[in-house]
């Protein structure tokens, strides 16, 4: 008895015909319907997952380099966004620390998810310092120093982070102790949060301290 | 339609698909081309052997058609009068079957068993298998060919997609997700299929439209295998589609 497609009404092929279990002129116009791709990036693997989103390595389509891509679950507000991007951006985009992660896009993949590229940063976290023995009370100074020099990288931009914490700074010793802050910008971006300088310096100063370095005056 | 379409496979890949090697042989007698031919035949002759049988030869002398019409194929150059600037596999392979069993029934020939050995494998009881499943009559040979031609470039690639998969440790997720390749699944919601995966939704629609990519770049790679020209790409799928609407 021949069979037909719920969805377009065509002949499937009999069971056993074919290893096809899908119907094959919905699987070929869906593949001719796919949209272009808009989204600028090409994943290369995913790196961690949050409640908020998944973040993943990946690619520019076109340049040079690796990114951490942010795509966000669901939101609605994503007009938002985009609109405070767009305003932000200069301001971002004056910020060139090393010791940041930086800011590099903001958009909407093919799906119209929210997504957010920043540089990659590779290394551990800060808050398992107390594992790498390697790094000696001059090293934990040296990278509350550059740290420090970060933030006021980004407040000397009229900016602020609002996101600093010891589990969102990399840190890497090849070549010398390296720190560098990343989340620059998804809370003033994303979530629409005003730049407090001080709510920084408070975050700063404790995450020093939890490395055993007194914040700086 | 070529800029709104499929994109053009990669030139680099492109300069050297099976067809175009074929085609540029010509006259000369290529090892590589011969190669490329061979290769060719071996994956798409179940069309040529639907097309035999619907053409009303009984099983067994479908197959020994077919495999004579591939070694005649392989030996005879078969191919070297076609015009690589209007080049597509799946026209030259229909058409030069159709001429074949022409002249085969004018001669009223009677094909010989044993010889040499045939020059493609060809599993003529799983052919014939297959082909009493064929689920209508009233097709012609040659739209049986075209459709048995599509189906088997859409399983190719699914297979293809399903194997790197496999390889990948993924098979979970491409088994959870296939469903989505023929469009949204109103039947199983994102939401379903995440705390199945225990992923998030959103990683989910990411997924699924990698996966949607990923496919259409198999098929794209394979269909322009077939043909000689980037152009004919996007000419040759609505064809296909075409092939599947009847």
């Amino acid at each position: 008895m021949a069979m037909y497609c719920p969805q377009c009404g065509t002949d499937l092929p009999a069971p056993g015909s074919s290893p096809l279990d899908l119907c094959p002129k919905c699987l070929l116009s869906a593949a001719l319907s796919a949209p272009p791709d808009s989204c600028p990036y090409r994943i290369v693997a995913p790196i961690a997952e949050s409640r908020t989103g998944t973040t993943y390595l990946a690619q520019p389509m076109h340049g040079r380099g690796i990114v951490a891509l942010k795509i966000f679950t669901d939101r609605v507000d994503v007009d938002d966004v985009l609109a405070r991007y767009a305003r932000l951006k200069p301001a971002f985009a004056r910020v060139t620390h090393a010791g940041i992660a930086r800011l590099v896009d903001v958009g909407l993949t093919d799906e119209g998810l929210l997504y957010l590229a920043t540089h990659f940063v590779p290394g551990w976290q800060l808050s398992s310092i107390d594992d790498h023995k390697s790094i000696d009370r001059d090293g934990r100074v040296e990278i509350a120093r550059q740290l420090t020099s970060a933030v006021a990288a980004i407040h000397d931009a009229g900016l602020a982070h609002l996101a600093i914490d010891a589990s969102n700074v990399r840190v890497s010793t090849a070549g010398g102790v390296r720190a560098a802050l990343l989340g620059f910008g998804a809370r003033m971006v994303v979530d629409g949060a005003e730049p407090s300088r001080a709510a920084d310096r408070d975050a700063l100063a404790r995450m020093l301290r939890g490395i055993g370095v007194a914040a700086p005056a | 339609m070529a800029d709104e379409g499929f994109p053009a496979p990669r030139a680099g890949r492109f300069a050297t698909t099976r067809w175009s090697l074929v085609l540029a042989a010509g006259h000369q007698s290529h090892a590589q081309s011969a190669e490329a031919l061979a290769s060719l035949c071996e994956t798409y002759w179940y069309p040529v052997y639907a097309f035999v049988r619907r053409q009303g030869y009984a099983a067994d002398a479908a197959a020994d058609l077919t495999q004579e019409f591939f070694t005649r194929v392989l030996e005879k150059n078969y191919f070297r009068d076609a015009d690589p600037a209007r080049g597509r596999f799946r026209s030259f392979l229909c058409a030069a079957v159709r001429h074949f069993l022409s002249n085969e029934r004018d001669r009223a020939r009677t094909l010989k068993r044993g010889g040499p050995l045939p020059p493609i494998s060809l599993d003529a009881e799983h052919a014939e298998g297959r082909y009493l499943l064929e689920p209508r009559d009233d097709l012609t040979p040659e739209k049986l060919f075209d459709r048995r031609w599509a189906l088997l470039l859409l399983e190719r690639a699914l297979a293809r997609l399903r194997a790197e998969h496999e390889a990948a440790g993924k098979s979970a997720l491409f088994d959870a997700l296939k469903g989505f390749l023929t469009g949204d699944n109103a039947d199983v919601p994102y939401a379903d299929v995440s705390k199945t995966l225990k992923m998030s939704d959103g990683a989910v629609r990411v997924a699924v439209h990698r996966l949607r990519r990923q496919f259409r770049d198999a098929l794209i790679e394979d269909i322009a295998e077939t043909v000689s020209d980037p152009a004919d790409v996007d000419a040759e799928i609505e064809y296909l589609l075409k092939a599947l609407s009847v």
